[in-house]
């Protein structure tokens, strides 16, 4: 038979072991989903068309279909947007079961390619965005050059730093925080 | 009033002209808002990699705030409702005691549960500062038509929000623009996202929703777009050439910070308010 032609998922894919990291993760009403699709009618990413959609993501991740779920990038155009969250009658809140993907993803590098780059700058300087000379723009229209955050205090941010090797952000990023 | 100044991680650097805008307004209608010395990002881009990581940098930014008796005043809508959500998270004692026993290795005091985080928008439209406004206008903006985006993270989820607005009929920015005396209109995009998080997954379709959005506006006859978050901004005026492009269209839809919208409504310079940086330009 053709493959592929519909989609037909086949139950043998099923990883028992990937639902449970899943809930693990913060997708812990995820077997409440009874698929009614509210999620998709409101979520933003289905109405402009994305094929894999947040109805189908969570049909997957009830079925433990862990390569779908992982070589697939739509989990990554989530907007964080919790309509699907506010809607959902099962309160299974699906934007955690998208977070809860992505967590796996990261922890195989499965995720787009700047993922690690907001981290790499969380680490060194305390912000997720950091580009190169901002300073000059801010003292010309008459702010505080530095933003008075961590950027500006060297010995707070050592400790800093030393706490959030000890979370396991230390695992997830493919270097070494350092 | 003193709230501590939380300004994340996006504002400082690319969206000068709100925070200009939101210092000096806030300043005008005696908010002092004050700036501590070690905030660090809210956490929100590490969610997607670890929440408890996530929580401790929300935790420790809250803490920062909270021992020095303020509250928090926020103006990017995405770190407001990571630092509200935290708020909720850290109501669970257990992983409360796990992020304080982080925050001990930090040196910075422990997280109490006693203060409160508010978007900007949020308190410049209570109504007595909004009575202040009505009183003080001096440049006349009656004649001009303007459309909302309220955005996704400024209200939702409500439940960290505190509820306090209806996430499907907010009103907090209309009651600014009707205060200014301009009028509100009304699209069918109206609680449409902006979209700009899908272009990880999609750009065409990050481009897409933003600009049908526009399109919808421009088509109703709006003369500007109000934002009240870096994010929208960037996606509907840093992206309108492209945006519109993908929706057929061409436009040149000012944009401004509803903070920017207050002080030219009552005849703040365009220095204070930042407009060098706005990238549509508008004669009005
Ligand atoms: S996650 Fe909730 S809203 Fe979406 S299909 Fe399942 S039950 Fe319905
Ligand atoms: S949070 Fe993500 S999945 Fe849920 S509605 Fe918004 S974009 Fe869709
Ligand atoms: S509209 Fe876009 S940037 Fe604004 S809150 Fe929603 S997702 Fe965030």
């Amino acid at each position: 038979m053709e493959e592929s032609s519909v989609n037909v998922i086949n139950l043998n894919q099923c990883d028992e072991e990937f639902i449970k990291e899943l809930e693990k993760f913060g997708a812990e009403e995820l077997k409440e989903c009874i698929q009614c699709g509210k999620c998709a009618s409101t979520c933003p990413m289905a109405l402009a068309g994305l094929d894999f959609y947040i109805k189908r993501i969570i049909h997957a991740a009830t079925l433990g279909l862990k390569d779908v779920l992982l070589e697939d990038s739509s989990v990554w155009g989530c907007q964080s947007c919790n309509r699907c969250v506010e809607i959902c009658p099962m309160d299974v809140k699906p934007y955690e079961v998208i977070q809860a993907v992505r967590r796996a993803a990261v922890r195989v590098e499965s995720c787009p390619a700047n993922t690690y780059e907001g981290l790499r700058n969380l680490y060194k300087n305390g912000h997720a965005v950091f580009p190169k000379g901002f300073e000059e723009r801010r003292k010309k229209v008459g702010l505080p050059e530095k933003p008075p955050t961590l950027v500006s205090h060297e010995e707070l941010r050592k400790k800093f730093q030393e706490v959030l090797k000890q979370t396991s952000l230390a695992d997830v990023a493919p270097f070494k925080l350092d | 009033m003193d709230y501590a100044l939380y300004l994340g991680c996006a504002i400082p650097i690319k969206a000068l002209k709100y925070e200009l805008s939101a210092r000096n307004i806030a300043a005008r209608f005696g908010i002092n808002l004050i700036d501590l010395k070690c905030f660090t990002c809210c956490g929100f881009p590490v969610k997607s990699m670890d929440n408890l990581a996530a929580l401790y940098l929300s935790a420790r930014n809250l803490v920062i705030a909270e021992s020095q008796g303020l509250d928090i005043v926020g103006l990017c809508s995405g770190c407001v409702a990571t630092l509200s959500e935290a708020i909720i998270m850290l109501e669970d004692i257990n992983l409360r005691k796990e992020i304080n026993g982080l925050l001990k290795k930090e040196g910075i005091g422990q997280y109490k549960g006693i203060l409160k985080v508010r978007h900007l928008a949020k308190i410049l439209s209570k109504d007595t500062i909004l009575e202040q406004i009505s009183n003080n206008i001096s440049f006349d903006l009656t004649n001009k038509c303007l459309a909302i985006h309220y955005g996704c993270h400024y209200l939702k989820p409500s439940e960290a929000h505190g509820k306090l607005e209806d996430v499907n009929r907010p009103t907090s920015i209309s009651k600014i623009v009707k205060a200014i005396g301009a009028k509100e209109i009304d699209y069918d995009l109206k609680s449409q996202c902006c979209g700009l998080t899908m272009m990880s997954a999609d750009e065409s379709i990050a481009y897409q929703l933003a600009g049908s959005k526009l399109k919808d506006i421009a088509e109703k006859g709006a003369d500007a777009l109000i934002v009240a978050c870096p994010s929208c901004c960037v996606a509907f005026e840093n992206n309108q050439k492209i945006a519109c492009k993908a929706v057929d269209t061409t436009l040149s839809m000012p944009v401004l910070y509803y903070t920017q919208l207050m002080g030219l409504a009552i005849g703040m310079s365009d220095k204070e308010l930042g407009f060098e940086f706005n990238r549509v330009a508008f004669k009005w």
